[in-house]
C-alpha cells in the first residue's frame, strides 16, 4: 500500500498518515491482522521524524484501528461490527453535515452523496 | 615516458566511462531519462526522441574533443610537475564539461514535459511504501567482512612483530578500510524502497536488486582493500610483482564495480519498461538539474540516486551542502597537487655541515644527522642495488624518505639520483642515511666527516 504525504498541505503529516491508513483499512488494502511497519521503519521510509509516525500510531491505537503487541508488533485490528464509533469521527461528521447544510444541501442530496461515497469505499 | 603514458591512459579512460554512463541516462529507467520523469506516452513522443538523440550527438562530440585535447597534451614535452598539473586540470575539465550538455538537455526535456502537461494526477507528494517499510531486511552475516579483515591483518601483524612502525601505519589502511566499508554497508543498507508505481512486486524486486548491488559493492571493496594490503606487503620484497598485483586488483575491482552498476541499470530499465502507463511516482521537483537532491522535508542526509546504485546527499541539509561543497573544492583544487610536485622537483637539495650535525634539506623536509651518533661514513659512486621506495618522494631530481635496498635493507634518503657520489652514513643505532646534493664536493665532505 502506498501513502501520499503532502508537505505543502495544512493538514499535519501525522494526520495524513492516520487518514490514509484508515482509508487503506476501509478499502481493503490493509486487512485485519496485517502487520504495519515499526515506527522507526516507517519514519525511515517516509523521511520524517519518528515522533510524527509515533503520533499517528498513537491516534490509530486510541481509535482502535491498530493494536500493538510486544511479539507481533503493530497490526491492523479486527473491527467487524464490534467497535463503537469514535467521538472524533462523530464530530467530523457533524462538521461536514453542517457545512453541507450551510451550502444549502437538502437531506436526500446529502444521503445520496453518502451512499455514493460509501459504495466507492466499499 | 612509460609513466606519462600510463598516467594519460588512466585519464583518458574516464571519457568512455562518462560517455557510457551519460548515454545510458537517455534510456528510460523507472520512467526517468536525463533526470526527468515522463509518463509512458511521453517516452516515445517524437520531440522526446529527438531531444535524447541530439543530446547523445552533442555528448559524443564533447567527449571526442576532450580525447583529442588529451592526446595533444600528452605529446607535448614537459617536466613531471608541469605534466601532472596539466593532467589534473584536464581531469577537472573532463569531469565538468560533459555535465554542461546534460544540464542543457535536462532543462529542454523538462520544458517539453511542462508544455505537454506530463504530470501525475497527485503532484507535490512524497510516496511512501507502507508494505516495503513493513518488510524487515536482515543484514548479511558479518563473516563476509570478517574474512577480508583477517586477510588484511596479516601484513599489519608482520609490521607489529618486526616493530616497523611506519610499515604498521601503512598496513593499518587495509583493516581500517574494511571496517569502514562494513559500517557504511550497515548504515546505508536500509534506505527508501524503490517505488516507481503501484506495482508492489516491482517495488520489491527493484529494492532487492539495488540492495544486493550495494551489498556486493562493499564486500568486493573489502576484498579489494585486503588485496591491496597484501600487494603492498609483496612490493617490499618484489616491487615489480607488488605493482603488477596492485594494478591487476584495481582493474578487476573497477571492471566489477562498473559492471555491477551497468548491470543494475539494465535491470532497472528492463523491469520498468512498461511502467508509467497509469499511476507513477514523479519526484522531479526535489532534484535540481536532475542530479542534486533538495528536499527540506526529508530528514535523510544520504539518499539513493534515482538511477543505478549510487548515493547522494540532501542539499537542504547544512551537512549535505558542506559535503558536496568540500567535494567540489577538493576536485577543483586537485591541480594544486601538481603545483606542489613542481615546487618539489625544482627545489634543490642542500647539505649543511656544522660542528655537531649534518643537515640534509629538501623543500619542507629536513634530515638532521647528529655527528656524535655516526658510526661509519662511506662514499658511494653508484646507487645501492635494488633501491625501491617504501614511503616518500621519487622523482628524476630527488629521492627522499624511506627506501629499501637489497644491499643495505632499510635506508633514509635525501639525494639527487642524477648526480653522485653520495654519502652513506651508518648511525650507532643501525639507521642508514644516503645523502647527496650534487652541487657540493662530496669527496671533501666525506673527508671532513671522517
Amino acid at each position: 500500500m502506498l501513502l501520499q504525504l503532502d508537505f505543502n498541505s495544512e493538514r499535519p503529516i501525522y494526520q495524513q498518515i492516520r487518514d490514509q491508513i484508515v482509508l487503506g483499512i476501509a478499502q481493503g488494502a490493509l486487512s485485519p491482522g496485517e502487520k504495519l511497519p515499526t515506527v522507526r521503519a516507517l519514519a525511515d521510509e517516509a523521511g520524517v521524524n519518528m515522533m510524527t509516525v509515533s503520533k499517528a500510531y498513537q491516534l490509530l491505537k486510541q481509535e482502535g484501528y491498530i493494536t500493538t503487541d510486544r511479539r507481533s508488533g503493530t497490526v491492523v485490528s479486527a473491527r467487524e461490527g464490534t467497535q463503537t464509533v469514535p467521538e472524533q469521527t462523530v464530530q467530523r461528521l457533524k462538521l461536514a453535515l453542517s457545512e453541507l447544510r450551510v451550502a444549502g444541501w437538502r437531506e436526500e442530496r446529502v444521503l445520496d452523496l453518502c451512499r455514493e461515497l460509501y459504495e466507492q469505499e466499499g | 615516458m612509460v609513466g606519462k603514458l600510463i598516467l594519460w591512459a588512466c585519464g583518458i579512460l574516464i571519457i568512455p566511462l562518462l560517455l557510457w554512463q551519460m548515454n545510458n541516462e537517455t534510456k528510460f529507467k523507472k520512467n526517468i531519462a536525463l533526470g526527468v520523469t515522463l509518463p509512458y506516452e511521453g517516452r516515445t513522443h517524437p520531440q522526446t526522441v529527438t531531444l535524447l538523440k541530439e543530446f547523445r550527438r552533442v555528448l559524443g562530440w564533447t567527449c571526442l574533443g576532450l580525447t583529442v585535447l588529451a592526446v595533444v597534451l600528452m605529446l607535448i614535452s614537459m617536466s613531471m610537475g608541469v605534466m601532472l598539473t596539466v593532467w589534473l586540470v584536464w581531469m577537472d575539465v573532463a569531469i565538468v564539461v560533459p555535465v554542461i550538455p546534460y544540464v542543457k538537455y535536462h532543462k529542454k526535456l523538462k520544458a517539453l514535459k511542462k508544455e505537454q502537461g506530463w504530470f501525475p494526477q497527485v503532484p507535490r507528494t512524497r510516496v511512501v511504501n507502507l508494505t516495503a517499510a513493513a518488510q524487515a531486511e536482515k543484514p548479511i552475516s558479518p563473516v563476509q567482512f570478517v574474512l577480508p579483515l583477517v586477510v588484511s591483518l596479516a601484513p599489519l601483524v608482520w609490521g607489529i612483530v618486526g616493530q616497523d612502525w611506519l610499515m604498521t601505519a601503512m598496513f593499518l589502511t587495509g583493516p581500517v578500510c574494511v571496517l569502514l566499508f562494513w559500517a557504511l554497508y550497515r548504515w546505508a543498507m536500509r534506505r527508501r524502497a524503490e517505488t516507481v508505481d503501484e506495482n508492489e512486486s516491482l517495488t520489491q524486486t527493484l529494492t532487492r536488486i539495488r540492495r544486493r548491488a550495494w551489498r556486493r559493492c562493499w564486500v568486493w571493496g573489502s576484498w579489494f582493500m585486503a588485496g591491496v594490503n597484501l600487494a603492498m606487503w609483496l612490493s617490499l620484497f618484489q616491487p615489480l610483482w607488488g605493482l603488477l598485483v596492485m594494478l591487476a586488483l584495481t582493474v578487476v575491482f573497477l571492471v566489477l564495480a562498473v559492471g555491477l552498476e551497468f548491470h543494475l541499470r539494465h535491470q532497472q530499465e528492463r523491469l520498468t519498461a512498461q511502467s508509467g502507463q497509469d499511476y507513477y511516482v514523479d519526484e522531479d521537483e526535489k532534484w535540481i538539474w536532475g542530479m542534486f537532491y533538495y528536499d527540506p522535508n526529508d530528514t535523510h542526509l544520504v539518499v539513493n540516486a534515482r538511477i543505478g546504485m549510487n548515493t547522494t546527499v540532501n542539499l537542504a541539509k547544512k551537512s549535505g551542502r558542506v559535503i558536496l561543497g568540500a567535494t567540489a573544492v577538493l576536485l577543483l583544487l586537485m591541480p594544486l597537487f601538481g603545483v606542489w610536485v613542481m615546487a618539489e622537483e625544482r627545489s634543490p637539495i642542500t647539505l649543511t655541515l656544522t660542528e655537531t650535525t649534518l643537515e640534509a634539506k629538501h623543500g619542507w623536509d629536513t634530515y638532521e644527522i647528529t655527528l656524535t651518533d655516526v658510526a661509519q661514513v662511506q662514499l658511494l659512486q653508484e646507487e645501492p642495488a635494488g633501491l625501491r621506495r617504501v614511503a616518500g618522494t621519487a622523482m628524476d631530481t630527488v629521492l627522499k624518505g624511506r627506501y629499501q635496498s637489497d644491499e643495505y635493507d632499510k635506508l633514509t634518503l635525501c639525494m639527487d639520483p642524477q648526480q653522485g657520489p653520495w654519502l652513506l652514513i651508518t648511525m650507532e643505532d643501525g639507521t642508514i642515511y644516503l645523502v647527496g646534493d650534487g652541487q657540493q664536493d662530496m669527496t671533501s665532505l666525506y673527508e671532513q666527516l671522517n
